[in-house]
């Protein structure tokens, strides 16, 4: 029996006048991705120049110490599946700066709570799935039983007294189906343009897109048999801007608020390491005065190097690492509170599946630290245990570890 | 935490339902071998003749026609479609009810304009296909066409014909063509003999 409903559910939905519902909002999908197009392509051409002018910077570098100072640039690249979650993701894109003293800078802004205080659009193809499927399935769900008589009908013939359910799940499966042929034809053509964006995790968006159409089917079958029309349209509404305005951005601000509240300012924070810096230049300058670099440095310039390792820039790490564990507390709090609800799921998970989401956030933030300390050690040693060779400078990244790139989770 | 929300959902479905849940009604007295092949019951008053139709419902040996409020739209959507649907439903032939279809003045499903009586058409068509004994029509002919009713008229000659009892349930006495000439008396409800050439009942 289920079968039969389930094609006549099919007929229902596939009618000419649908497909070209369904062919609009293709029309509307194909120009966000379109854009994420663009976007993600602009950041693929960035890579050389920038490849180019971090090695151009290094070889105009006379010593090791004004390469310490200026240090070196990371950029974060994501991965093409991005070009569907363009305005939804955390953030844009990312660039951090390390040097030999406080700095590790991403993109200035976006470490502490910063990270937290953009909401993601729904300017993209992502966001549009949630905006139209969820509308069109809240109605799609409503529509199966605003009539009750139709229902007694099918009820009557076919001697089964639950006709709603058994609606409500084939058009679950049908409008999931509809969606899941959008998001293939979606895929195909960022293939014609050339991008291949075909990942497992992409299994991620239909699981997370399965969850919203199937709860705001349901929601709107359940709000049907309420009995005055007017309270099921007023219901409807209030259902849509909860799940999709209204609790997504109070998840965000809950999250943020706490963050502002229990994470340190960027200013404060790169305030504090300036003066754990400061207090190792002064205890070097009082210990052993100036020095001129060049040449294998003197044993207690050397003493005093092993001990500003051990002792200031012990804090340094400790204070990065704090700041670091603050923000993965935070974006832990987010992803179990936006597993409450469908929209927040949906959003969060997109998130993480960018590319450009707090999970990719963090583990850039974390190849930085790595790299920021890598970076020391081979400051300290080329500066301090080394003479300066002829040649110059030598260039710390080798090969492409100044891209980090971006992974769906 | 969505799934559970989903599921929540679903149950809720599940236990709605459009219909009253069903009673056990008692048996009414109603020998359709005495009295005649097609009755019209006057009932007291609506719970009687739920009563009566509820008994029916769950009869193995008995059709029940409903009174169904229709305001359906089934665009792009053809009758044939429809009636396929229906007829699988219900788990009865289709050629069965297309024999009804014809006999009810519709002869192309392909281009039948789909009307509320249209589709309550297929509806009793897809019902009596079943092949039982036992017709129970809930006052179905009530504020329809007359052209509507005709057509039943036929069909239900043609039912009877073929051996079928028919029961049709209604508060109302509706006027014959020929004027009564005593007082009914009702308690819970009184068998007639109906001849539906003769009279109207919408």
């Amino acid at each position: 029996m289920f079968k039969s409903v389930l094609k006549f559910e099919a007929k229902m939905l596939f009618t000419r006048r649908n497909f070209i519902i369904l062919g609009a909002i293709f029309a509307l999908l194909v120009f966000f991705i379109w854009d994420g197009i663009s976007d993600y392509n602009s950041i693929q051409k960035s890579k050389k120049p920038f490849q180019e002018m971090e090695k151009d910077k290094v070889s105009r570098h006379i010593h090791y110490t004004f390469y310490g100072i200026r240090g070196v640039r990371l950029l974060f690249i994501p991965s093409p599946i991005s070009i569907f979650f363009s305005d939804s993701a955390a953030f844009d894109g990312m660039t951090a700066h390390v040097d030999t003293a406080e700095n590790l800078n991403i993109s200035n802004s976006f470490k502490g709570k910063d990270l937290f205080a953009g909401a993601g659009g729904y300017m993209d193809f992502s966001g549009i799935m949630l905006l139209v499927g969820s509308f069109l399935g809240l109605l799609y769900g409503y529509d199966v039983t605003r009539n009750s008589e139709y229902l007694k009908l099918l009820s009557d013939i076919s001697g089964t007294r639950k006709p709603a359910l058994m609606i409500t799940l084939a058009r679950i499966i049908l409008l999931n189906l509809a969606f899941l042929i959008l998001s293939g034809l979606s895929l195909l053509f960022l293939l014609i343009n050339g991008i291949n964006a075909i990942n497992i995790f992409l299994f991620g968006f239909v699981v997370m897109l399965f969850q919203v159409l199937t709860s705001f089917i349901s929601a709107g079958a359940v709000v049907g048999y309420i009995k005055k029309k007017r309270s099921q349209l007023t219901i409807l509404v209030v259902i849509y801007f909860l799940l999709i305005l209204f609790i997504p951005w109070l998840v965000q601000k809950a999250v943020y608020m706490e963050a502002k509240k229990g994470l340190k300012s960027i200013s404060e924070f790169n305030h504090e390491m300036y003066k754990i810096m400061m207090a190792l230049e002064t205890r070097s300058f009082k210990t052993i005065g100036t020095w001129k670099s060049g040449d294998i440095a003197p044993d207690k310039v050397k003493a005093m190097v092993k001990s500003g390792q051990e002792i200031e820039y012990k804090k340094l790490k400790k204070n990065e690492m704090e700041m670091y564990n603050g923000i993965k507390k935070r974006i832990r709090a987010y992803q179990l509170i936006a597993s409450f609800f469908p929209t927040t799921a949906y959003l969060s998970v997109n998130k993480e599946l960018s590319s450009k989401g707090f999970e990719n956030f963090i583990k850039f933030y974390r190849y930085a630290y790595d790299m920021k300390y890598k970076f020391i050690g081979f400051y300290i040693e080329r500066k301090f245990y080394r003479p300066l060779p002829k040649s110059g400078v030598e260039p710390f990244i080798k090969g492409n570890e100044d891209l980090f790139y971006g992974q769906s989770l | 935490m969505t799934l559970f929300y989903i599921a929540g959902l679903l149950f809720l479905l599940y236990r709605f339902h459009p219909n009253e849940p069903e009673k056990a009604t008692k048996k009414p007295i109603i020998d359709f071998k005495k009295d005649s092949s097609t009755l019209f019951a006057l009932c007291e008053n609506g719970q009687v003749k739920g009563n009566i139709f509820h008994y029916y419902q769950t009869h193995q040996n008995a059709v029940c026609i409903d009174t169904i409020k229709m305001n359906l739209r089934f665009t792009g959507i053809r009758a044939g479609a429809i009636l396929k649907y229906f007829c699988s439903l219900a788990g009865v032939k289709q050629e069965k009810a297309i024999n009804h279809l014809s006999t009810l003045g519709i002869t192309d499903l392909n281009t039948l304009n789909l009307s509320q009586e249209a589709i309550l058409k297929i509806y009793a068509a897809v019902k009596v296909a079943a092949d039982r004994d036992i017709i129970v029509l809930n006052d179905f002919f009530k504020m329809k066409s007359r052209e509507f009713e005709n057509a039943f008229s036929f069909l239900l000659s043609d039912l009877e014909q073929a051996g079928k009892w028919i029961l049709y349930l209604s508060c109302e006495m509706h006027y014959p063509k020929v004027n009564a000439d005593k007082k009914i008396p009702v308690e819970n409800f009184a068998l007639f003999p109906l001849n539906f050439q003769k009279v109207t009942l919408r």
